[in-house]
């Protein structure tokens, strides 16, 4: 499990941290959750039988929802973080554009949680629906549907403020 | 919501860069695993004093045993640690009975608390007694020389909890 686990950080670092800042909606905590998980499946003897990548996402998961738990007030400054990038538009980019990009982020930044994170997990990371199933430990046509609220969602609040 | 909508919106949430995870989660990920990979886990811990005893166990058997109960003739006497018999006597022959020694070795082991040195690993106290005892026996001379040599020492065995 350990060069697994070393290949599928590696490849999904951003991923990893991904999901777990759109649970825990703070970058520390973020980073804690992914070296505790880390930590645990290195020392762990459990050879998972399914998919190992979603495993992975999994411990992260939980991992973040534990972290997310405890978090301490030391943090609560940079609670409600967003999962993207802070940095402004992109100078090229047209002001209608940059705008529609600007709505679109805090459209998924106030998805609830779940959503935000199968969201996260099928465009940004690139998982099968089956791995966010995985990961989630729920039926396949639950995450299915779920991600089809949260677009929905992004649309209804993009078209509202437009 | 049509799927050519999704599409497009997809397409969108698809090119907004995610935030980055700090390099520091990478130094912190690596140096765990470091750690945990030259630091022995419980079941190398478990595996280790099992072969101690198990040697400790084959050492004192060794020790004890007198070849010269097994010879024909004699009556065999149970080996019982702690408790010496009295030299054999030496058969009829005619070369001249050579000096024999006869060593045995008494160990217990105890734990004796958990200690934790400024929130490093918990480390598990062990207690050792070992008492040896050595007897030349020279026949032919009369000589009888014996010592014991008693030992205590405690080491501490890294603990580690999944």
């Amino acid at each position: 499990m350990q060069q697994d686990l070393e290949r599928i950080y590696r490849e999904h670092r951003q991923g990893l941290f991904s999901l777990a800042l759109s649970i825990t909606r703070c970058p520390d905590l973020a980073e804690d959750a992914v070296h505790d998980a880390m930590a645990r499946l290195w020392r762990s003897s459990v050879e998972p039988t399914g998919d190992r990548v979603a495993y992975v996402f999994a411990s992260v998961r939980n991992a973040a929802l534990e972290v997310g738990r405890r978090r301490s007030r030391s943090h609560a400054t940079q609670l409600g973080t967003s999962v993207f990038d802070p940095h402004g538009p992109d100078p090229a980019e047209s002001v209608v554009e940059a705008e529609r990009r600007q709505l679109a982020r805090r459209a998924v930044d106030a998805l609830p949680t779940d959503q935000r994170q199968v969201v996260v997990l099928r465009l940004h990371v690139g998982l099968t629906f089956q791995q966010i199933a995985d990961t989630f430990g729920e039926p396949l046509q639950t995450v299915a549907s779920r991600y089809r609220r949260a677009l929905k969602r992004i649309k209804d609040s993009i078209e509202k403020q437009v | 919501m049509n799927d050519g909508n999704l599409e497009q919106l997809e397409d969108l949430l698809r090119e907004l860069p995610l935030r980055r995870p700090s390099p520091e989660l990478d130094r912190r990920v690596e140096a765990t695993w470091q750690a945990r990979s030259s630091r022995p886990n419980r079941w190398t811990v478990g595996a280790a004093v099992a072969t101690l005893a198990a040697t400790a166990a084959g050492l004192l058997l060794i020790l004890t045993w007198d070849p010269a109960e097994n010879r024909v003739g004699d009556r065999p006497a149970p080996v019982v640690a702690g408790v010496e018999k009295p030299p054999a006597p030496a058969p009829p022959e005619k070369s001249p009975p050579q000096p024999i020694r006869i060593e045995k070795v008494w160990t217990t082991q105890s734990t004796a608390g958990v200690v934790v040195h400024d929130g490093d690993v918990p480390m598990q106290r062990v207690h050792q007694q070992i008492v040896r005892h050595v007897r030349w026996i020279d026949e032919q001379n009369h000589v009888n020389i014996e010592w014991t040599i008693p030992s205590d020492q405690t080491v501490l065995v890294p603990l580690e909890y999944n």
